[in-house]
């Protein structure tokens, strides 16, 4: 009797484990935009160095807003834009995908932080960004 | 001949105000003891002369042309890539939406977010060509203004003045 009640315990717990685990999962669904806000950008070369730089020298926007429904990221202003051609979850974090003619570009942000990291990539280049997203319920977007 | 007088004066007064800054600069001296308001005429006409000579008028210089600009080499050899089809894609939608031309401006930006991003040596090259533009438009300038002093200055001796 005492085993069946400690297996009935388990299988409860286990229950309420994985509810808690798909709950968390399931915490962004991409309906509310992001507002991302690039902090450092590393630029790597085939040579294996990779040089720091900011986003201004780098011409990336000072914010970009991340918009899963509407399937782009885009700067604050709108005037430049990459589609998101993946959106999926990886544990607890938000994993966005996309490319730009010869560059393909990867994100990840933390649910649980906000803490984002980027890769815009192509065959001899990468650039790898470092910042933070928070929800934009205003943002359109655009 | 009264009348003439004041706008004679009023001519002589607006001709010197059309002597650049520059000639004021060179040193002149009346050889032939012209008086100082026939040396301002002389002044106001050589100014006008070494223009017509020199192609170049220090009180307008040319209109140095737009700096080259940048190109974004993460978009090259992408074919119908970044803004290119970014516009098409916009005009199309903004078509279907009955805006055609907001559907293109919007486009023009689609495919520039992580495309545009510059590479240091892309971007070191680029300073050094609006660098050496800026360069190539100072000796232009220069030579311009050289060529107008030297005709100014051939103006006033050929009138009997020292020029230095």
């Amino acid at each position: 009797m005492k085993t069946l009640t400690a297996i009935g315990l388990a299988l409860w717990l286990f229950a309420i484990s994985a509810a808690a685990h798909a709950a968390a999962a399931a915490s962004y669904d991409g309906s509310v935009p992001l507002l991302c806000a690039p902090a450092t950008v590393l630029e790597c070369r085939t040579d294996g160095t990779c040089e720091g730089t900011t986003p201004a020298a780098a011409d990336f926007p000072a914010f970009v807003t991340v918009n899963p429904k509407g399937k782009k990221i885009s700067a604050l202003d709108g005037s430049r834009t990459s589609a998101i051609k993946v959106f999926d979850h990886l544990s607890d974090r938000i994993v966005l995908q996309g490319d730009e003619g010869a560059r393909a570009w990867t994100m990840v942000v933390s649910e649980a932080t906000g803490q984002m990291s980027a890769t815009a990539s192509d065959a001899d280049h990468t650039f790898v960004i470092f910042g933070a997203c928070t929800l934009f319920p205003g943002g359109s977007g655009k | 001949m009264r009348h003439l007088r004041p706008l004679t004066l009023v001519l002589v007064i607006a001709s010197l105000g059309a002597v650049p800054v520059l000639a004021q600069q060179v040193y002149v001296y009346p050889t032939r003891g012209q008086t100082p308001k026939q040396e301002s005429l002389d002044k106001a006409e050589c100014s006008n002369w070494a223009v017509q000579q020199s192609g170049f008028n220090p009180m307008n210089p040319p209109t140095a042309m737009p700096p080259p600009q940048p190109s974004y080499g993460g978009m090259a050899g992408a074919g119908m890539g970044g803004a290119a089809r970014g516009a098409a894609l916009g005009a199309v939608g903004g078509a279907i939406g009955g805006d055609a031309g907001k559907g293109a401006a919007i486009g023009a930006g689609v495919g520039f977010l992580f495309g545009r991003m510059r590479r240091r040596r892309e971007m070191e090259a680029q300073q050094e060509q609006q660098q050496q533009y800026q360069r190539q438009q100072q000796a232009m300038l220069s030579q311009g203004r050289g060529n107008w002093e030297r005709a100014y200055k051939a103006c006033l001796m050929g009138r009997g003045y020292t020029v230095e």
